[in-house]
């Protein structure tokens, strides 16, 4: 796992009040126990920590971890 | 002795078109998914007034048809559901009857049909389980259980008695959020509230330090839970509510609850409220025209409210709490227009989430008197039909087609990923800008 995927995990273990060891890069977030409500707040705490603003078109089909990472990584990349 | 302790499970929609067209919304799919994973309050409460000695067993029961072999190792079987489900319920009594189990049943629809529901139990409960379960298991253990239990004067039994609801008895796993009640009723007097006034006409609420202990016996199961708060409306006395929501901030939890649009009128209480980890409020605007408010509760205070909602949700949202409004459609005042108002003034007031129902006369409800005395119910015991989003009635200024085509409209047009993912966007941008919840 990379650093950054590391990272992202830690942060939506932190926000999404998950133990970390029950998080997969395949976990579906509503099986995690992260609802819209939730979601809403764990993309904003990772824009915060990477100073970037995810599109109204990125937020779409947000359904697991691997997801949210994909989306991190390619507005990072831009 | 051992009593097995079930509830009814599950969201309920019986039109086919909704349930088509609803699972293909994610946003419908969401709020529906977290109301069908919460645990059955009444259910812990009438464990935790079960004498120590008693076994009990908690059981949830989705859909009764999938219930092949049923579990027969208890003395007694207490069941509660609501309207939508009563069908089911009743089947799921029969069964243990004939299986020579004794049943007792409970909960908001027979409190409105006491008769009807001991066709099908050994035993009604009409009330509130903390006065009057310890009675019955009593009653029971003598071998005099009653065919009532009724509350001698309902909402007097003093909440501040009220023990913390047995949460040991649930899984972790399996539930995302749990569930508190501060409160029991709402001083508004809807015609249509199924809730409010089932346990008598007042309010009451319960002393802060009883809430906050049972959130604290949460966390030890739950380090850090989502609550939602299972009241009809949390924030009517402000003086209480800023104490609680003070007490609140410390325990850093994330919840949820009802209340009405009053709470826009204090910025300090906003302040606390999302401080104190509150994620969204979902508040009852029921209508966004004036001839369907009109009488909606004796004195309008809503109708007096509707010309204050946008500025109300904007102050909110703008603090950093969602808002979920509800509307509800089929309203006398209602034309075939309601539809495209409400979807406009969603668009709006950029409320996050928005929860449109269909008008439904629960048993026992003002609204279910008037309109059966009117010759407009469809059939005059369709509860199956009372899950909120099916037709049971005639609606006064459009037809039953109207309705039903405008609705699923509605739904078209507020649901839609693409709409919602624009007041997500919006209400991202302005948490952002917001200091830390809790600081």
């Amino acid at each position: 796992m990379s650093k950054l995927e590391q990272e992202i995990i830690d942060i939506i273990a932190e926000e999404g009040a998950i133990d970390k060891s029950e998080i997969r890069v395949d976990s579906n977030l509503y099986d995690l126990g992260i609802d819209s409500l939730s979601s809403l707040e764990i993309l904003v705490a990772l824009e915060e920590k990477y100073d970037i603003r995810i599109s109204q078109n990125r937020l779409k089909k947000i359904d697991n971890i691997r997801d949210i990472i994909r989306v991190i990584s390619d507005e990072l990349e831009k | 002795m051992k009593v097995g302790l079930m509830a009814l499970s599950g969201v309920r929609v019986r039109n086919e078109k909704l349930v088509k067209l609803g699972v293909t919304l994610p946003q419908f799919v969401s709020r529906g998914k977290v109301i069908a994973q919460l645990p059955s309050l009444s259910l812990l409460i009438i464990a935790s007034v079960t004498p120590d000695d008693v076994e009990v067993d908690y059981v949830e029961v989705p859909d009764v048809s999938q219930v092949k072999e049923l579990n027969l190792d208890y003395d007694l079987v207490a069941i509660t559901s609501y309207s939508a489900q009563i069908y089911e319920a009743y089947e799921l009594a029969g069964r243990y009857k004939e299986a020579g189990i004794p049943v007792v049943i409970g909960g908001t629809h027979v409190i409105a049909e006491p008769e009807e529901a001991k066709r099908y139990a050994d035993s009604v409960v009409i009330g509130e389980a903390e006065p009057l379960w310890p009675k019955l298991i009593e009653d029971f253990r003598n071998g005099s259980l009653q065919p009532f239990y009724k509350e001698e004067r309902p909402g007097t039994y003093d909440l501040a008695n009220s023990p913390v609801p047995r949460y040991d008895l649930l899984e972790p796993k399996n539930y995302n959020r749990i569930t508190v009640q501060t409160s029991r009723g709402c001083p508004y007097d809807c015609e249509f509230c199924a809730g409010s006034k089932l346990f008598g006409t007042g309010f009451r609420q319960k002393p802060v330090d009883l809430v906050i202990r049972e959130i604290k016996s949460i966390k030890e199961k739950w380090p850090k839970p989502f609550i939602e708060f299972a009241d009809d409306n949390t924030f009517v006395d402000k003086k209480w509510s800023k104490d609680f929501l003070r007490a609140l901030i410390p325990l850093e939890i994330k919840w949820f609850t009802e209340t009405d649009i009053s709470v826009a009128d204090d910025e300090e209480l906003i302040r606390l409220i999302y401080h104190s980890g509150c994620y969204q409020l979902l508040i009852g605007l029921e209508s966004t025209n004036r001839a369907s408010l009109n009488g909606i509760d004796t004195h309008n205070w809503k109708l007096k409210r509707l010309d204050g909602y946008l500025a109300a949700i904007n102050r909110i949202q703008s603090n950093g709490i969602t808002v979920n409004g509800c509307f509800v459609v089929g309203l006398d005042g209602d034309t075939p227009s309601i539809f495209r108002e409400i979807r406009d003034f969603i668009q709006k007031s950029r409320l996050l989430e928005a929860q449109v129902t269909v008008l439904t006369p629960y048993p026992g409800t003002p609204l279910y008197k008037r309109l059966k005395s009117e010759g407009r119910l469809l059939k005059e015991k369709y509860w199956d039909r009372c899950t909120m989003f099916d037709i049971n009635f005639r609606p006064k200024k459009m037809s039953i087609e109207e309705l039903e085509k405008g609705l699923l409209w509605l739904f078209k047009e507020i649901y839609t990923e693409e709409k919602y993912l624009k007041r997500k966007r919006y209400y991202m941008d302005i948490i952002k800008k917001l200091p830390k919840r809790g600081t």
